[in-house]
């Protein structure tokens, strides 16, 4: 903001010399760059491709005779199963929401004592959750699965939601968060006469926006694409979740259903960009914040 | 407004060595201190020495292990913090970023449901009491306000619930030198203006000596000394506060002695009976110190002068001066004050004579001022 103010009253640019060190990292840094990108390219390619190109040995990278028949079978398969296809965006889009607003929720209302307050075990109750992050979601799997079932959620939103709650990392991501917020600040707010509970809602809640910008994105993005939970959570049709509904769509050995599946995961994309393009400038602003002390 | 009184306060905290002992720490050591009623009080001391937290003491934002913080009459030990009346400005200034400095102001009576048009009365009332060009930040949050306007809009959100107590920790110190100046004599306008009692922690002697009506010299938890400036500059109370306080500061030499001499490597001082008597013991280590101001000068021998070499000519044309750092036989250095146009150099030789009336003697071993100038502060039991 006060960049505008310090430019220096003199028109133009001023020529900036480009080193060699420069280009150097310009260059590593574009190479990655489309590396990256590359299996997003293949997969809006593949969503085009003709059923020839699919089953083309060696597969090509860029479709050559790009059609939309993919689309037309990915429809025509949504509207031949028995749960309306819409019931599958629902579920994914009601569950990823639910998952994302309690996260923060949850994650800042935890993070706020451990990041601020002291009391005996505050260390130890941090490393306990931290230390959850080590532990892969794979090796959960099965006792979270009898948890759920012997609560009797199985095949219910719960089994699908309450669980993704629990998340430590959004914990970690927010007490990180917190912790360089002023002591001074909190203390100010405690002389002019708020209580704990004011200091929360209207100190540190105004403060943390960009950093739920960056747990939304994450969370949204890992709850959306979960297949894995679904699919031994669910068991009715109605339950499932997109990525769950495109396994089935490709499923059988049906060769035309293929280039409906990647018209599918195409699709199912979508949102998770436009999510991530709507929160990514809060992210930077959530790494200048960081930086900023008193 | 309120007389705060501090009875011995301590603080202690308890760290455990590997070995599984468990040591006391002390951060706040036997504190007694009247802040009397529309009094600055300002204490400087290292940092660490415990003068934040003594601070924080008195706004309850941290307990005191022992000891009671009365206000008038009544101790306050167990009030809340927001019901002791304090006003308090952070060295980060600690301004809330979301909010405009509008906002900042108001939150205090937005927490308590005062109206919005006595909230504005209040905001326009500091906003004239802090001069030219404070209105002009209301609308700003901090993050575009400079150090300076950041520091006004701190000031601001002090003084604007009427405080009976100011405590300012290190309120200065965050901004540039020249605003410094500024803003500290700003300040002392302030602070004259509203007699409200201030304690006001800094680092800086002159801070300390333009704002404190008296100066607390804190070391290790502990209060040195409580008194006036030009008290604390004549009469320090040990070598400590002697060197703490005065620019550049005292240094010390090493003497002991003899008869009615006081003998070090490479002077001598006459002294009086009286002295000597006060210092009694032959054996005693003793420790001369004296201020630049006093230290007489020639660049011929005569008597009661004494060789020494001069290591450094600092010129310091604000003060008028040039200090001469010099040292006798043994590498202690000690400071002179010449004219500005002192023509000799680095590796001269002058003759220096220590003015016997204007010298201090510390017990080497206590640290306890013995002498100081033409005061006897202590007098040996013979």
């Amino acid at each position: 903001m006060s960049a505008k103010k310090r430019k220096a009253p003199t028109r133009g640019k001023a020529v900036e010399r480009i080193t060699t060190g420069q280009i150097v990292i310009y260059a590593i840094l574009t190479l990655g760059a489309i590396i990256m990108s590359l299996p997003i390219v293949y997969m809006i390619s593949t969503a085009f491709k003709p059923v020839t190109e699919l089953l083309l040995y060696p597969p090509r990278f860029l479709v050559r005779v790009p059609t939309t028949k993919n689309f037309s079978d990915l429809a025509l398969a949504m509207t031949s199963t028995d749960t309306p296809f819409i019931r599958y965006i629902f579920n994914s889009a009601f569950v990823s929401t639910i998952v994302v607003v309690g996260t923060i929720i949850l994650a800042t209302l935890a993070a706020y004592p451990l990041a601020k307050h002291k009391f005996p075990g505050r260390e130890f109750i941090f490393n306990l959750i931290i230390s959850a992050l080590m532990i892969s979601g794979h090796v959960t799997m099965i006792p979270r699965y009898l948890v759920i079932r012997n609560t009797g959620w199985i095949d219910t939103y719960y089994a699908l939601i309450i669980p993704a709650l629990a998340g430590s990392y959004g914990l970690f991501l927010m007490k990180q968060f917190i912790e360089p917020i002023p002591n001074e600040m909190l203390e100010s707010a405690k002389m002019d006469g708020a209580s704990e509970w004011k200091i929360f809602t209207h100190i540190i809640l105004p403060l943390c926006k960009p950093a739920w910008a960056t747990l939304s994105i994450f969370t949204f993005i890992g709850t959306w694409n979960d297949f894995f939970s679904p699919l031994i959570m669910t068991t009715s049709d109605s339950m499932k979740t997109l990525p769950l509904a495109m396994r089935t769509i490709s499923d059988g050995q049906n060769i035309a259903r293929m280039g409906a599946a990647a018209a599918g995961s195409f699709l199912t994309t979508i949102p998770v960009i436009l999510v991530f393009i709507f929160f990514q400038r809060f992210v930077v602003e959530t790494m200048t914040y960081s930086g900023m002390k008193g | 407004m309120v007389t705060v009184r501090l009875e011995n306060i301590e603080k202690v905290f308890e760290q455990k060595a590997p070995n599984g002992e468990v040591s006391k720490v002390y951060a706040l050591k036997n504190i007694n201190l009247t802040i009397n009623d529309g009094e600055t009080i300002a204490v400087v001391g290292p940092s660490g020495c415990g003068k934040s937290t003594l601070l924080r003491v008195i706004a309850g934002l941290e307990h005191s292990t022992s000891g009671n913080v009365y206000f008038d009459d009544k101790v306050v030990n167990e009030v809340e913090p927001k019901d002791r009346g304090i006003g308090i400005v952070f060295q980060n200034y600690a301004l809330y970023p979301h909010y405009k400095s509008k906002g900042n102001l108001s939150f205090f009576f937005k927490l308590r449901k005062v109206k919005e048009e006595e909230i504005n009365e209040r905001v326009r009332i500091t906003a004239e009491t802090l001069g030219v060009g404070f209105e002009e930040l209301l609308n700003r949050k901090p993050g575009q306000l400079s150090g300076g306007q950041q520091q006004r809009v701190a000031l601001g959100r002090c003084i604007i619930k009427e405080p009976t107590i100011f405590l300012l920790d290190e309120p200065l110190s965050n901004l540039d030198a020249k605003l410094r100046e500024r803003t500290r004599i700003e300040l002392k306008r302030l602070l004259k203006r509203f007699k409200v009692t201030t304690f006001y922690v800094t680092h800086d002697q002159v801070e300390a000596v333009t704002l404190g009506d008296r100066i607390a010299v804190m070391k290790s938890g502990m209060i040195q000394q409580v008194a006036p400036y030009n008290e604390i500059y004549k009469h320090p109370a040990n070598m400590f506060v002697a060197n703490f306080i005065g620019l550049p500061p005292m240094k010390f030499m090493n003497v002991t002695l003899k008869g009615q001499k006081l003998v070090g490597a490479g002077f001598e001082v006459e002294i009086s009976n009286e002295v000597a008597k006060a210092i009694g013991d032959e054996s005693r280590k003793l420790a001369l110190g004296i201020r630049p101001e006093h230290v007489q000068f020639k660049f011929e021998k005569e008597a009661g002068y004494y060789p020494a070499n001069i290591d450094v000519i600092e010129p310091l044309p604000n003060e008028g001066a040039n200090y001469l750092f010099f040292s006798f036989q043994e590498n202690v250095e000690t400071i002179t004050k010449a004219d500005l146009n002192f023509d000799g150099n680095v590796g001269d030789t002058i003759y220096v004579h220590l003015d016997p009336a204007k010298i201090y003697l510390f017990d080497a071993d206590t640290e306890e001022a013995i002498v100081t100038q033409d005061k006897i502060l202590s007098v040996a039991n013979a």
